[in-house]
């Protein structure tokens, strides 16, 4: 096993391979073991905080699957929603007419720049004021729509710059071939570069809907009730207080579903890279995203000159 | 609506008081993640297996919670085994741990684009183990690293938002205490919206300038 940091080891480095395994394997134990104890000893773990989410008889496990029925709603329902706007933006950002890529450029900056929290409040409370008041009080008697257009807004814009990624990152050949055999800029867009384009950002839509169903949990804040989160606090209110127990079996749904996608899009890479050779743009959070988008600019200033 | 520029001089007390908690919890967080992190990266790396195993676990678990869940179970929990610390601290505590699993994944794959020859001919040429980390491997692995680290302060600076839910007051709630007390929540949110944007993208004009003191010609 070579690696940039260590060779294949000797004698004298395998056994202080196996010392320093020793050592952390204690250490570790020693940590979980002292948090079990607390827990234990808090009597955290007493059957009684437990039994009822294993008892189908009662009401808990069914409203846990609702809720986790609802969480999935709602990230695909803004997902859809995001995934649409987003494709317009970025083709507006890549139009040949300047006000259309200023105005699509300034949404995009907009929108991706202040917590996606925050426009889950502004859909939740200000965007009732805004429209008219048919709309409003629906959105104000059912959070569920503030979360779910607080969500789509935010992750339009990064859908956007996933989307401008993809297209510039194919050759520029793909587009020139496009225009020489007469093909017009949205036949040229629509034939040629957005099959190719999407297949290649696939996975990094497929990791953003991870992030997504993560913030799906935001709606807790805006007192959503039909999905994890909200099934969670109307458990924890009621009943013995398990509101512990609760939360933690959430975390685990939670971990289960997002596990799921984050695996899913690492999965689709690695096929990718195989049957089409390299090809798909990484993003795998926030922090890739912001890389991505700056190589788009970079790409685009470069060919601009 | 009411004009943007009377909201602001009437509230700017719970708007500074807001800002300053966020600029605070992001900084500290921060820096702990950054800890965290090279602690994660390192064990990531090593060639102990158990350390590498709990590593990815620690990783796993931290990117695939949601901040949210995380927040709240530290803060229900912890009150149950004897947490020491107030919200702030408990905010600081999980939104480090938090990113400092993101910072882990950047540094590793900041070390492991380090061409293995580098290595490879420091240890030919007699250096030590120390001395081929410190003097050949980190050195070039910073250099990729800064961008994916800067875009994780401004995501970590984002994330200070979820902690309104154990009841700190930060630029978020501050956005919207003032929205309920004008009842006009379209201007107090605008207001919060474009402070953050120019956090994020003050922050993001720094952290290019690093970039490019640092480049190096490859």
């Amino acid at each position: 096993m070579s690696s940039v940091l260590t060779e294949p080891l000797g004698p004298r480095g395998l056994r202080r391979v196996r010392i320093a395994t020793i050592v952390a394997s204690l250490l570790l134990a020693v940590f979980i073991g002292w948090l079990l104890l607390r827990l234990l000893s808090e009597g955290q773990f007493s059957s009684g905080l437990w039994s009822q989410f294993w008892d189908f008889e009662s009401e808990w496990p069914q409203f846990l699957v609702t809720g986790m029925w609802g969480t999935i709603r709602v990230a695909v329902v803004a997902m859809i929603i995001a995934a649409t706007l987003g494709l317009v933006l970025a083709l507006g950002r890549l139009s040949r007419i300047a006000p259309v890529r200023w105005i699509s450029g300034l949404i995009v900056d907009v929108f991706r720049g202040p917590p996606v929290l925050l426009f889950i409040f502004f859909s939740w409370l200000a965007l009732p004021q805004l429209l008219p008041d048919a709309i409003g009080t629906q959105i104000s008697r059912e959070p569920l729509y503030a979360l779910v257009i607080g969500l789509a807004a935010y992750n339009m814009a990064v859908l956007a710059e996933i989307y401008r990624a993809g297209i510039l990152s194919l050759d520029r050949g793909q587009g020139e071939a496009g225009q020489t055999i007469g093909l017009t800029h949205s036949q040229n867009m629509r034939i040629i570069i957005l099959p190719q384009a999407l297949r290649r950002m696939i996975p990094a839509i497929v990791a953003q809907l991870a992030t997504l169903t993560k913030d799906t949990a935001l709606g807790y804040i805006v007192t959503v009730s039909a999905d994890l989160m909200g099934r969670a606090r109307s458990f924890a209110q009621g009943g013995p207080s398990n509101d512990l127990q609760t939360y933690f079996i959430v975390g685990v749904l939670y971990f289960i579903i997002v596990w799921t996608l984050t695996r899913g899009a690492r999965r689709l890479e690695v096929i990718q890279r195989q049957k089409f050779g390299g090809g798909a743009i990484k993003v795998q959070g926030e922090a890739d995203l912001d890389t991505v988008a700056e190589d788009a600019d970079e790409k685009t200033a470069s060919a601009k000159a | 609506m009411r004009a943007i520029y009377d909201v602001i001089v009437e509230n700017q007390d719970l708007l500074v008081a807001g800002l300053r908690v966020t600029v605070i919890m992001a900084v500290c967080a921060y820096l702990l993640a950054f800890v965290t992190g090279n602690l994660i990266a390192a064990a990531r790396v090593s060639p102990v297996k158990v350390l590498e195993r709990f590593a990815a676990l620690y990783v796993s678990l931290f990117r695939n919670t949601p901040l949210i869940v995380l927040a709240i179970l530290v803060w229900v929990g912890g009150g149950r085994v004897g947490w020491p610390f107030g919200r702030l601290q408990t905010a600081i505590v999980v939104l480090g741990l938090y990113t400092g699993a993101y910072i882990a994944e950047s540094l590793r794959s900041g070390i492991n684009s380090v061409p293995v020859g580098q290595a490879e001919a420091a240890r030919a040429i007699g250096l030590p183990f120390l001395q081929v980390v410190g003097a050949i491997v980190l050195p070039q692995a910073i250099r990729t690293v800064i961008p994916p680290l800067g875009n994780l302060w401004i995501a970590n600076l984002k994330n200070t938002s979820v902690f309104m839910v154990i009841g700190i007051d930060e630029l978020t709630r501050s956005g919207r205490i003032i929205g309920s007390a004008l009842s006009d929540y379209v201007t107090a949110f605008a207001i919060v919206a474009l402070m953050y944007l120019v956090l994020v993208y003050g922050s993001a004009q720094v952290i290019n300038l690093l970039e490019r003191r640092l480049e190096i010609a490859r």
